[in-house]
Protein backbone atom coordinates (compact mmCIF):
# COMPACT_ATOMS: atom_id res chain seq x y z
CA UNK A 1 0.00 0.00 0.00
CA UNK A 2 1.51 3.20 -0.71
CA UNK A 3 1.80 6.36 1.90
CA UNK A 4 -1.38 8.27 1.52
CA UNK A 5 -0.84 12.25 -0.07
CA UNK A 6 -0.20 14.06 2.79
CA UNK A 7 -3.13 16.42 2.22
CA UNK A 8 -5.23 12.69 1.96
CA UNK A 9 -4.13 11.70 5.23
CA UNK A 10 -5.92 11.87 8.82
CA UNK A 11 -5.04 15.02 10.78
CA UNK A 12 -3.22 14.24 13.82
CA UNK A 13 -2.60 15.58 17.30
CA UNK A 14 0.43 14.82 19.62
CA UNK A 15 0.57 14.86 22.86
CA UNK A 16 3.51 14.87 25.29
CA UNK A 17 2.97 12.70 28.15
CA UNK A 18 4.84 12.29 31.69
CA UNK A 19 3.89 9.54 33.78
CA UNK A 20 4.22 10.05 37.50
CA UNK A 21 4.72 6.80 39.71
CA UNK A 22 7.77 5.37 42.05
CA UNK A 23 9.17 3.01 39.92
CA UNK A 24 9.47 3.25 36.12
CA UNK A 25 7.31 1.37 34.18
CA UNK A 26 7.36 -0.20 30.54
CA UNK A 27 6.52 0.50 27.21
CA UNK A 28 4.12 -2.26 27.02
CA UNK A 29 2.38 -1.67 30.65
CA UNK A 30 1.52 1.47 29.98
CA UNK A 31 0.07 0.36 26.99
CA UNK A 32 -2.20 -2.21 28.41
CA UNK A 33 -3.16 0.52 31.02
CA UNK A 34 -4.04 3.28 28.42
CA UNK A 35 -5.96 0.70 26.26
CA UNK A 36 -7.64 -0.75 29.11
CA UNK A 37 -9.05 3.00 30.46
CA UNK A 38 -10.35 4.31 26.82
CA UNK A 39 -11.97 0.69 26.40
CA UNK A 40 -13.97 1.18 29.38
CA UNK A 41 -14.37 4.71 29.14
CA UNK A 42 -15.50 4.87 25.29
CA UNK A 43 -16.03 1.68 24.44
CA UNK A 44 -14.55 0.11 21.08
CA UNK A 45 -15.57 2.65 18.70
CA UNK A 46 -15.19 5.62 20.59
CA UNK A 47 -11.70 4.32 21.25
CA UNK A 48 -11.05 3.78 17.32
CA UNK A 49 -12.00 7.44 16.87
CA UNK A 50 -9.83 8.81 19.05
CA UNK A 51 -6.93 6.57 17.25
CA UNK A 52 -4.10 6.30 20.48
CA UNK A 53 -0.82 5.34 19.07
CA UNK A 54 2.22 5.60 21.77
CA UNK A 55 4.73 6.80 19.10
CA UNK A 56 7.84 6.73 21.78
CA UNK A 57 8.49 6.34 25.77
CA UNK A 58 11.41 6.19 27.76
CA UNK A 59 12.23 7.73 30.95
CA UNK A 60 8.50 8.00 32.23
CA UNK A 61 7.77 10.79 29.04
CA UNK A 62 6.59 9.70 25.93
CA UNK A 63 4.69 11.32 22.80
CA UNK A 64 1.06 10.03 22.29
CA UNK A 65 -0.43 10.25 19.02
CA UNK A 66 -4.25 11.28 18.90
CA UNK A 67 -6.65 12.42 16.43
CA UNK A 68 -7.61 15.75 15.33
CA UNK A 69 -10.33 16.81 18.18
CA UNK A 70 -10.06 14.06 20.07
CA UNK A 71 -7.57 15.39 22.27
CA UNK A 72 -9.94 16.38 24.99
CA UNK A 73 -11.09 13.06 24.98
CA UNK A 74 -7.79 11.28 25.44
CA UNK A 75 -6.92 13.82 27.77
CA UNK A 76 -9.75 12.32 29.81
CA UNK A 77 -9.56 8.85 29.52
CA UNK A 78 -5.36 9.26 29.92
CA UNK A 79 -7.08 10.95 33.90
CA UNK A 80 -8.83 7.56 34.28
CA UNK A 81 -5.85 6.04 34.48
CA UNK A 82 -4.72 5.43 38.39
CA UNK A 83 -2.70 2.11 38.19
CA UNK A 84 0.35 0.98 35.85
CA UNK A 85 1.02 -2.95 36.45
CA UNK A 86 -0.02 -2.79 40.02
CA UNK A 87 1.89 0.19 41.37
CA UNK A 88 -0.35 3.63 41.71
CA UNK A 89 0.43 6.08 39.00
CA UNK A 90 -0.59 9.67 37.27
CA UNK A 91 -0.59 9.85 33.67
CA UNK A 92 -0.11 13.61 33.19
CA UNK A 93 -0.28 15.39 29.40
CA UNK A 94 2.46 17.83 29.16
CA UNK A 95 1.74 19.40 26.13
CA UNK A 96 -0.41 18.65 22.88
CA UNK A 97 1.51 19.50 19.49
CA UNK A 98 0.59 19.62 15.99
CA UNK A 99 3.91 17.62 14.69
CA UNK A 100 6.01 15.21 16.70
CA UNK A 101 9.29 17.76 16.77
CA UNK A 102 6.58 20.26 17.86
CA UNK A 103 5.90 18.23 20.79
CA UNK A 104 9.17 16.96 21.77
CA UNK A 105 11.04 20.28 21.58
CA UNK A 106 8.39 22.24 23.34
CA UNK A 107 7.08 20.00 26.08
CA UNK A 108 9.72 17.12 26.23
CA UNK A 109 13.38 18.83 25.85
CA UNK A 110 12.59 22.36 27.18
CA UNK A 111 11.24 20.40 30.57
CA UNK A 112 14.26 18.62 30.97
CA UNK A 113 16.47 21.66 30.57
CA UNK A 114 14.59 24.08 33.11
CA UNK A 115 13.37 21.17 35.45
CA UNK A 116 16.70 18.78 35.13
CA UNK A 117 15.25 16.49 38.07
CA UNK A 118 12.37 13.74 37.08
CA UNK A 119 9.32 14.55 39.99
CA UNK A 120 9.90 11.54 41.97
CA UNK A 121 6.92 10.70 44.13
CA UNK B 1 -6.00 33.61 33.43
CA UNK B 2 -5.53 36.01 35.89
CA UNK B 3 -6.56 33.94 39.07
CA UNK B 4 -4.59 30.63 39.58
CA UNK B 5 -6.55 27.44 39.74
CA UNK B 6 -6.91 25.92 42.75
CA UNK B 7 -8.59 22.08 43.93
CA UNK B 8 -10.32 22.94 47.22
CA UNK B 9 -11.41 19.07 48.59
CA UNK B 10 -7.92 17.33 48.82
CA UNK B 11 -9.12 14.84 51.19
CA UNK B 12 -5.85 13.61 51.99
CA UNK B 13 -3.40 14.63 54.13
CA UNK B 14 0.50 14.45 54.16
CA UNK B 15 1.37 13.25 57.56
CA UNK B 16 4.81 15.09 57.32
CA UNK B 17 6.89 17.56 56.07
CA UNK B 18 8.01 15.18 53.51
CA UNK B 19 5.16 14.29 52.11
CA UNK B 20 3.70 17.42 52.33
CA UNK B 21 6.70 18.68 50.37
CA UNK B 22 5.45 15.79 47.89
CA UNK B 23 2.38 16.79 47.64
CA UNK B 24 2.94 20.63 47.01
CA UNK B 25 5.82 19.84 44.90
CA UNK B 26 3.55 17.61 42.23
CA UNK B 27 0.73 20.41 42.62
CA UNK B 28 2.88 23.53 41.59
CA UNK B 29 4.16 21.03 39.07
CA UNK B 30 0.76 20.19 37.94
CA UNK B 31 -0.09 24.06 37.28
CA UNK B 32 -2.21 24.68 41.16
CA UNK B 33 -1.88 28.36 42.53
CA UNK B 34 -3.51 26.91 45.85
CA UNK B 35 -4.75 23.86 46.98
CA UNK B 36 -7.09 22.86 49.93
CA UNK B 37 -6.86 19.82 51.98
CA UNK B 38 -9.90 19.11 53.93
CA UNK B 39 -9.98 17.50 57.02
CA UNK B 40 -12.45 15.55 59.32
CA UNK B 41 -13.59 17.07 62.80
CA UNK B 42 -11.75 14.97 65.59
CA UNK B 43 -9.23 13.46 63.44
CA UNK B 44 -5.47 13.70 62.50
CA UNK B 45 -4.74 17.44 62.36
CA UNK B 46 -2.08 18.55 59.23
CA UNK B 47 0.94 19.55 60.31
CA UNK B 48 1.48 23.01 59.51
CA UNK B 49 3.43 23.42 56.98
CA UNK B 50 6.96 25.89 56.83
CA UNK B 51 8.72 25.16 54.40
CA UNK B 52 10.16 26.67 50.43
CA UNK B 53 6.27 26.22 48.97
CA UNK B 54 5.04 28.41 51.16
CA UNK B 55 5.84 31.56 50.22
CA UNK B 56 4.00 30.83 46.75
CA UNK B 57 1.74 28.36 47.13
CA UNK B 58 -1.56 28.83 48.30
CA UNK B 59 -2.17 26.05 50.88
CA UNK B 60 -5.82 26.53 52.99
CA UNK B 61 -7.01 24.26 55.18
CA UNK B 62 -11.10 23.23 54.87
CA UNK B 63 -13.18 20.82 57.46
CA UNK B 64 -15.53 18.45 56.17
CA UNK B 65 -18.52 17.78 58.48
CA UNK B 66 -19.91 14.14 58.42
CA UNK B 67 -22.97 14.74 60.50
CA UNK B 68 -26.06 12.73 60.22
CA UNK B 69 -29.06 14.26 62.75
CA UNK B 70 -29.39 17.67 61.00
CA UNK B 71 -30.22 19.10 64.60
CA UNK B 72 -26.27 19.22 65.46
CA UNK B 73 -25.41 20.59 62.35
CA UNK B 74 -25.89 23.88 63.12
CA UNK B 75 -23.24 23.61 66.18
CA UNK B 76 -21.13 21.54 64.53
CA UNK B 77 -20.89 24.13 61.64
CA UNK B 78 -20.57 27.59 63.98
CA UNK B 79 -18.15 25.55 66.33
CA UNK B 80 -15.54 25.10 63.63
CA UNK B 81 -16.11 27.89 60.88
CA UNK B 82 -13.73 30.28 62.41
CA UNK B 83 -11.20 27.65 62.83
CA UNK B 84 -10.68 27.12 59.18
CA UNK B 85 -10.48 28.81 56.02
CA UNK B 86 -13.99 27.03 54.19
CA UNK B 87 -16.48 24.40 55.73
CA UNK B 88 -17.76 21.71 53.77
CA UNK B 89 -21.03 19.34 54.69
CA UNK B 90 -21.10 16.58 53.14
CA UNK B 91 -25.25 16.24 52.49
CA UNK B 92 -26.47 12.74 52.24
CA UNK B 93 -30.24 12.29 53.13
CA UNK B 94 -33.01 14.64 52.00
CA UNK B 95 -33.38 16.54 55.32
CA UNK B 96 -30.00 16.74 56.14
CA UNK B 97 -29.34 18.53 53.05
CA UNK B 98 -32.07 21.01 53.88
CA UNK B 99 -30.49 22.08 57.44
CA UNK B 100 -26.98 22.79 55.77
CA UNK B 101 -28.20 24.76 52.84
CA UNK B 102 -30.10 26.78 55.57
CA UNK B 103 -27.32 27.30 57.68
CA UNK B 104 -25.08 30.38 57.80
CA UNK B 105 -21.01 29.51 57.52
CA UNK B 106 -21.61 26.84 54.93
CA UNK B 107 -19.12 27.01 51.60
CA UNK B 108 -19.64 23.99 50.10
CA UNK B 109 -22.13 21.23 50.08
CA UNK B 110 -20.72 17.75 48.91
CA UNK B 111 -23.24 15.36 48.29
CA UNK B 112 -22.40 11.74 48.14
CA UNK B 113 -23.71 9.40 45.11
CA UNK B 114 -25.83 6.70 44.45
CA UNK B 115 -28.56 8.06 47.82
CA UNK B 116 -31.68 7.32 47.23
CA UNK B 117 -33.76 9.73 48.90
CA UNK B 118 -31.43 12.12 48.87
CA UNK B 119 -29.07 13.79 46.42
CA UNK B 120 -29.31 17.42 44.84
CA UNK B 121 -32.75 18.60 43.47
CA UNK B 122 -34.50 21.48 43.00
CA UNK B 123 -35.36 22.86 46.47
CA UNK B 124 -31.77 22.39 47.21
CA UNK B 125 -30.22 23.83 44.38
CA UNK B 126 -32.38 26.94 44.88
CA UNK B 127 -31.52 27.65 48.42
CA UNK B 128 -27.86 26.99 47.89
CA UNK B 129 -27.93 29.81 44.81
CA UNK B 130 -29.81 31.87 47.26
CA UNK B 131 -27.22 31.16 50.44
CA UNK B 132 -23.68 31.16 47.50
CA UNK B 133 -23.21 27.99 48.65
CA UNK B 134 -21.20 26.23 46.03
CA UNK B 135 -22.06 22.65 44.68
CA UNK B 136 -19.42 20.66 45.04
CA UNK B 137 -18.45 18.38 41.38
CA UNK B 138 -16.28 15.79 42.41
CA UNK B 139 -14.67 13.89 39.11
CA UNK B 140 -12.56 11.95 41.93
CA UNK B 141 -15.19 9.07 41.29
CA UNK B 142 -14.95 9.23 37.62
CA UNK B 143 -11.14 8.40 38.24
CA UNK B 144 -11.68 5.82 40.84
CA UNK B 145 -14.72 4.08 39.42
CA UNK B 146 -15.25 1.33 36.53
CA UNK B 147 -18.00 -0.02 34.98
CA UNK B 148 -21.53 0.18 36.39
CA UNK B 149 -20.52 2.65 39.10
CA UNK B 150 -18.96 5.22 37.11
CA UNK B 151 -22.43 5.21 34.59
CA UNK B 152 -24.48 6.04 37.30
CA UNK B 153 -22.04 8.57 38.42
CA UNK B 154 -21.82 10.02 35.12
CA UNK B 155 -25.96 10.47 34.70
CA UNK B 156 -26.24 11.92 38.52
CA UNK B 157 -23.24 14.55 37.70
CA UNK B 158 -25.15 15.21 34.63
CA UNK B 159 -28.36 15.69 36.39
CA UNK B 160 -26.79 17.96 38.99
CA UNK B 161 -24.84 19.89 36.43
CA UNK B 162 -28.55 20.84 35.12
CA UNK B 163 -29.90 22.17 38.36
CA UNK B 164 -27.10 23.84 39.22
CA UNK B 165 -26.86 25.61 35.34
CA UNK B 166 -30.60 26.35 35.98
CA UNK B 167 -30.65 27.96 39.48
CA UNK B 168 -27.48 29.57 38.70
CA UNK B 169 -25.80 28.50 42.01
CA UNK B 170 -22.07 28.33 42.09
CA UNK B 171 -19.94 25.14 41.31
CA UNK B 172 -16.56 24.22 42.74
CA UNK B 173 -14.55 21.39 40.49
CA UNK B 174 -12.21 19.41 42.88
CA UNK B 175 -10.25 16.27 42.17
CA UNK B 176 -11.58 14.63 45.44
CA UNK B 177 -7.78 13.15 46.04
CA UNK B 178 -7.84 10.25 48.91
CA UNK B 179 -4.05 9.84 47.85
CA UNK B 180 -1.03 11.51 46.37
CA UNK B 181 -2.02 9.62 42.84
CA UNK B 182 -5.26 11.01 42.67
CA UNK B 183 -4.67 14.29 42.27
CA UNK B 184 -5.14 15.72 38.56
CA UNK B 185 -3.92 18.78 36.63
CA UNK B 186 -6.26 21.38 36.19
CA UNK B 187 -6.36 20.44 32.41
CA UNK B 188 -7.30 16.96 33.23
CA UNK B 189 -10.15 18.26 35.33
CA UNK B 190 -11.47 20.33 32.93
CA UNK B 191 -11.52 16.95 30.27
CA UNK B 192 -12.99 14.57 33.13
CA UNK B 193 -15.73 17.74 33.34
CA UNK B 194 -16.66 17.62 30.36
CA UNK B 195 -17.30 13.87 29.98
CA UNK B 196 -20.71 14.99 31.81
CA UNK B 197 -21.48 17.81 29.74
CA UNK B 198 -19.21 21.06 31.53
CA UNK B 199 -18.31 23.62 29.19
CA UNK B 200 -14.42 24.45 29.62
CA UNK B 201 -15.82 28.10 30.66
CA UNK B 202 -17.63 26.04 33.45
CA UNK B 203 -15.03 24.59 34.56
CA UNK B 204 -12.55 26.88 34.76
CA UNK B 205 -15.01 29.33 36.80
CA UNK B 206 -15.58 26.59 39.11
CA UNK B 207 -11.19 26.27 39.88
CA UNK B 208 -10.86 29.62 39.64
CA UNK B 209 -13.26 32.12 40.48
CA UNK B 210 -15.79 30.11 42.72
CA UNK B 211 -12.94 29.23 45.01
CA UNK B 212 -11.23 32.55 45.20
CA UNK B 213 -14.87 33.99 46.01
CA UNK B 214 -15.03 31.83 49.08
CA UNK B 215 -11.51 32.15 50.60
CA UNK B 216 -12.37 36.11 49.95
CA UNK B 217 -15.59 36.27 51.87
CA UNK B 218 -13.81 33.94 54.78
CA UNK B 219 -10.56 36.25 54.75
CA UNK B 220 -12.53 39.68 54.60
CA UNK B 221 -14.47 38.24 57.51
CA UNK B 222 -13.42 40.29 60.60
CA UNK B 223 -15.29 43.06 60.17
CA UNK B 224 -17.94 40.45 59.84
CA UNK B 225 -20.44 40.18 62.68
CA UNK B 226 -23.79 38.29 61.43
CA UNK B 227 -25.12 37.49 57.76
CA UNK B 228 -25.43 41.47 56.48
CA UNK B 229 -24.14 43.15 59.48
CA UNK B 230 -20.80 43.84 58.69
CA UNK B 231 -18.33 46.16 60.58
CA UNK B 232 -17.04 48.35 58.47
CA UNK B 233 -14.01 51.06 59.14
CA UNK B 234 -14.90 54.49 61.04
CA UNK B 235 -14.78 57.25 58.76
CA UNK B 236 -14.92 60.68 59.32
CA UNK B 237 -18.76 62.04 59.62
CA UNK B 238 -20.22 64.56 57.53
CA UNK B 239 -19.99 68.08 58.67
CA UNK B 240 -23.13 69.20 57.40
CA UNK B 241 -25.33 66.73 58.60
CA UNK B 242 -27.48 69.12 60.53
CA UNK B 243 -28.82 70.54 57.87
CA UNK B 244 -30.86 67.21 56.68
CA UNK B 245 -31.83 66.88 60.17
Amino acid sequence: MKTLPSSLRQRKRYLAIEVITELEVSREELLREIFAAIGSLYGDIGSSECGIRLLDFGKQKGILRCSHRMEERSRAALATITTISGQRAIVHVLGISGTVKGATQKYIQCAAISRPEHINI
Amino acid sequence: MVEGYYDLCIRYLPEDDHSMERFLSLATHFGFKGAGITQVPNGKVVASYTGPYKSYFDLVRGIEIHEDNPAKLHSQISHYSKKFDFVIVEGGADKLNRSAVETAGVNILSLPFGIKDGGLDHVIARSAADKGIAIEFDVGSLIRYRGGKRVLVISELKQRLMLVRKFEAHMVLTSGARSIYDIRGPRELIALASLFGMTKEEAIRAMTAAPAAILRTKRNANGFIMNGVELIEEQTPPEKQEEFC
